[in-house]
């Protein structure tokens, strides 16, 4: 078990430093200037002897090949450079904001859990009854539906005209888990409406499958409780092609949050991404774009760890 | 005119009220406009002296009813974005300014009209034209404790010199050539050259004083946790989520009113609103696409009022044929300035009749907006050999305004026979390649500075540093424009506010007239408040001055 975690870590490498030279180079091709980025529209404004120390200091006056290099060199020892726009280390930059972010990712998962695998659940079981027809509306609506749109119109419902929840902000689970909650449950269901979506049509036609066969008769022939055929049986089947989705999907969450945490306001890794992408501030870019590869390898390799939890044959393999 | 009646102050307190009535007696005058109460009578602008109006620590703005107002509580907000920075020189949004105003005291002050208040200094003279003493309060301290010297008067324009400062702002006290520091309640600015828009300079970044030991011992740190002098201290910043300020208990006995503000960073602007009504906030800016809804919305408080931004087309004219100032009169006179104001801005703002906004005392307010004339537009094009039409780019920033503003512009262009084609940019490149003389023209807007010096000087002398022409290598001022040259040249001798209105009065009609500029609209800026809150004043830089609120019980 240990090797073959190892050996897919290993296999994660070469993807990386792809990556990571694609992102230089995409972000030098598109072009502009950080420093202008800097300035803004009504640039100018530091003086030329000011703005050609800076550009020394940031390294922008070497050649892109250079810069690369030298990025990747500091890398490698863990160093990921400092951010152009506030001069903060970017490590600890991704750092502080992660927690942020894997707070409201988990959230969002716990509620596609708990949401859409009965929703899918009570599909099957009821197929072609107004209950499966309502469970495939309510998932086909959550792929369906922007969840920017989605993400304002919870806050106009659940804050402006229920004042039940806050509209936007973030508190740190540790500090105060009941404000914590209060805060996550909007943004986490915003960000989770999508998996819940297809999380619930997954679980729904791998689970009619499961139902068709024979051992699930058998079972049944067994004089099984439903309850028990199902839950034991049935459910734990049906739930591989489910894993799949959901570790697939983890990168989609991810990239889900650059959107969502800047509807509500949440200081986390998607937010960082988003203002560092505006300003053109290239070392935030590309340690965000590594980690967000990295985070997308994890579920990957989260997905083949529960592959074996749930088939042990493929632990043989 | 329909714009005016967005300038309206609803839902309000009697005091407001009042003012409102202030505002039909006084003919929309500018200052009434922007909402200056009686308190803001006295004469303004750099006189030969001037004095505080009131001893000891006193804030910028009294309010006669300061007894009444009410004490304690922590004012929410909701912005937009975070400052960039809280380090005056190395901060660079025009954003920064909401945080960086509780948190630092000025020099002096930049009153709601632009003009000069008491700040630290409560008095000063302007001894010769490169020579002015200033006086500063008696017991100031630091939030360190320490006091308020003129040393630290001296050391913060020298940090803004100081190339290794990298500071945004040091452009604008290039012309300070040294501070003596006489004693410590005594400076004197020794110019190199006559600066009349010292005083509004010194009301913004350059004139907010920072310690000298504590900022040299912060090093890069000063960035984030500055000690200041103003009514705030910095307590913490978390980028992306709030800024906290406390009350700067040593500031003054009485002042001031709040013990905290908690300023949150809430990039969308319908979430901003959304805390607003949800009582999560309580001062919200609201964007012009929101104007309709918020005077409709009950229980808060809206205050709208003129900025100093105006938008424009940024013409070069070292690029054939907009050296011919025809061509420049006929692009500007095709043009329904209404139509772009009412299609594209939401009705919101007023039309532009010079660089110059109602929001300052350079106001020129016999000047009328070029009216569209297409006739005298294809005469004009004729007279300049071009019977048969012309063809240019334009370059824009692709953003929700200009987009389609473009598009509008083209159109009217059209009718003229004037083909424009379309270059959409970012914002950083469209300024960039239309420096290059990539495009000889650049749909863009300004956001107005505090003096009119700034922005005249700024954008439309031949060699101001937004007038992209001095780039172009065959550029050779016309006539005209080496005239307006001497004009804002000669404005800018002079110190008294009253001979320096007539100049720029004269100034604003010669730059629409030959078109030096393509103007379309001046901005409005608009704030929605909680009911709680107190003693909201609006200023024509369209920055907020938190420090100066309360909240009511």
């Amino acid at each position: 078990m240990l090797r073959f975690i190892l050996r897919r870590v290993a296999s994660t490498v070469p993807v990386l430093v792809i990556v990571s030279i694609l992102t230089f180079s995409l972000t030098n091709v598109l072009g502009g200037d950080p420093l202008l980025a800097l300035m803004g529209e009504e640039e100018g404004r530091l003086t030329a002897e000011a703005e050609a120390l800076m550009r020394e200091e940031l390294g922008l006056n070497d050649p892109l090949p250079v810069q690369y290099l030298n990025w990747l060199w500091n890398a490698v020892q863990g160093d990921l450079g400092t951010s152009i726009q506030t001069g903060q280390p970017v490590t600890e930059a991704l750092m502080d904001r992660l927690p942020v972010t894997i707070q409201l990712g988990a959230a969002a998962w716990g509620f596609a859990l708990v949401l859409a695998i009965p929703l899918g659940m009570i599909a099957a079981i009821s197929r072609d009854t107004w209950k499966d027809q309502a469970a495939t509306a309510v998932a086909l609506a959550g792929i369906a539906m922007p969840s920017f749109w989605m993400g304002l119109m919870l806050i106009l419902l659940f804050a402006v005209w229920l004042q039940l929840l806050p509209p936007s902000g973030f508190v740190n689970i540790w500090d105060d888990p009941m404000a914590a909650a209060r805060h996550l449950v909007l943004p986490a269901l915003t960000l989770g409406v999508d998996l819940i979506g297809s999380v619930a049509r997954q679980t729904r036609s791998s689970m009619l499958e499961v139902l068709g066969q024979d051992y699930i008769r058998t079972a049944r022939a067994k004089g099984l409780g439903e309850r028990i055929v199902l839950s034991r049986h049935a459910l734990r089947n049906a739930m591989l092609p489910v894993v799949t989705v959901l570790g697939l999907q983890f990168a989609n969450l991810l990239g889900g949050t650059v959107i969502i945490e800047q509807v509500f306001a949440i200081p986390g890794v998607g937010r960082l991404t988003l203002g560092a992408v505006f300003a053109q501030d290239m070392p935030v870019v590309q340690g965000a774009v590594l980690l967000a590869a990295v985070a997308t390898l994890a579920g990957n390799l989260w997905a083949d760890i529960m592959y074996t939890v749930f088939d042990p044959r493929i632990r043989v393999g | 005119m329909n714009a005016r009646q967005g300038w309206r102050t609803r839902q309000v307190s009697r005091r407001t009220a009042l003012r409102g009535a202030a505002v039909g007696l006084a003919g929309l005058s500018s200052a009434a406009l922007i909402g200056c109460s009686g308190e803001d009578d006295e004469p303004s602008g750099p006189t030969a002296t001037g004095t505080s109006e009131g001893p000891g620590a006193a804030p910028s703005v009294t309010t006669p009813d300061a007894d009444a107002r009410t004490r304690g509580g922590t004012l929410k907000v909701a912005l937009g974005s975070d400052p960039t920075g809280l380090d005056p020189s190395t901060s660079r949004g025009g954003g920064d300014h909401h945080y960086l105003y509780s948190i630092f005291d000025n020099l002096v002050n930049n009153g709601p009209d632009f003009s000069v208040k008491p700040g630290l200094a409560t008095e000063w003279e302007v001894v010769d034209d490169l020579t002015i003493r200033f006086k500063l309060r008696e017991g100031a301290t630091f939030h360190d404790g320490s006091p308020v010297t003129g040393d630290d008067v001296k050391y913060t324009i020298d940090r803004h010199k100081d190339p290794a400062t990298q500071s945004y702002s040091a452009g604008q006290v290039q012309s300070v050539e040294d501070v003596e520091v006489v004693d410590d309640h005594n400076v004197v600015f020794h110019l190199n050259a006559i600066t009349s828009p010292i005083f509004a300079i010194l009301g913004d970044r350059n004139g907010m004083i920072m310690p000298r030991a504590a900022t040299e011992a912060a090093g890069s740190d000063y960035n984030n946790r500055p000690i200041a002098s103003g009514p705030f201290k910095v307590d913490s910043w978390a980028v992306d989520a709030n800024v906290q300020l406390s009350r700067f208990a040593e500031y003054a006995e009485d002042y001031p009113y709040l013990d905290a503000i908690d300023i949150q960073t809430v990039p969308n602007t319908s979430v901003q609103f959304a805390n607003l009504r949800s009582g999560n906030a309580d001062v919200v800016t609201v964007d012009p696409k929101d104007r309709a809804t918020a005077r409709t919305t009950d229980g808060i408080q809206l205050h709208e009022w003129i900025s100093t931004a105006y938008t424009q087309v940024n013409i070069n004219t070292a690029v054939w044929p907009l050296t011919d100032m025809r061509v420049r009169q006929a692009l500007s006179c095709s043009l329904n300035r209404q139509a772009i104001l009412d299609g594209i801005y939401f009705s919101e703002g007023e039309l532009a009749n010079g660089p110059m906004t109602r929001a300052t005392w350079a106001f020129n307010e016999n000047l009328k907006p070029i009216e569209e004339d297409i006739e005298k537009a294809k005469q004009l094009l004729a007279a300049a050999g071009y019977e048969d039409g012309l063809a240019f780019e334009m370059v824009i920033v692709a953003d929700e305004d200009r987009a389609p503003l473009s598009e509008m512009m083209k159109a009217q262009w059209a009718r003229a026979g004037v083909d424009m084609t379309i270059v959409a940019r970012s914002a950083e490149e469209g300024g960039a390649e239309y420096r290059n003389q990539l495009y000889p023209m650049f749909l863009t807007f300004f956001s107005g500075r505090a003096d009119p010096d700034m922005t005249i000087y700024e954008n439309f002398h031949s060699t101001g540093g937004f007038n992209r022409a001095q780039f172009n290598e065959a550029y050779e001022p016309s006539a005209e424009q080496l005239a307006i040259d001497a004009k804002i040249e000669a404005a800018r001798q002079i110190y008294d506010q009253a001979e320096r209105k007539v100049m720029y009065d004269e100034i604003q009609t010669l730059l629409m007239e030959q078109a030096f500029g393509i103007l379309f609209t001046h901005r409005t800026n608009a704030v929605a408040l909680s009911n709680r809150v107190e003693g909201f004043q609006p200023y024509g830089d369209g920055k907020y001055r938190f420090h100066e609120l309360s909240l009511k019980a």
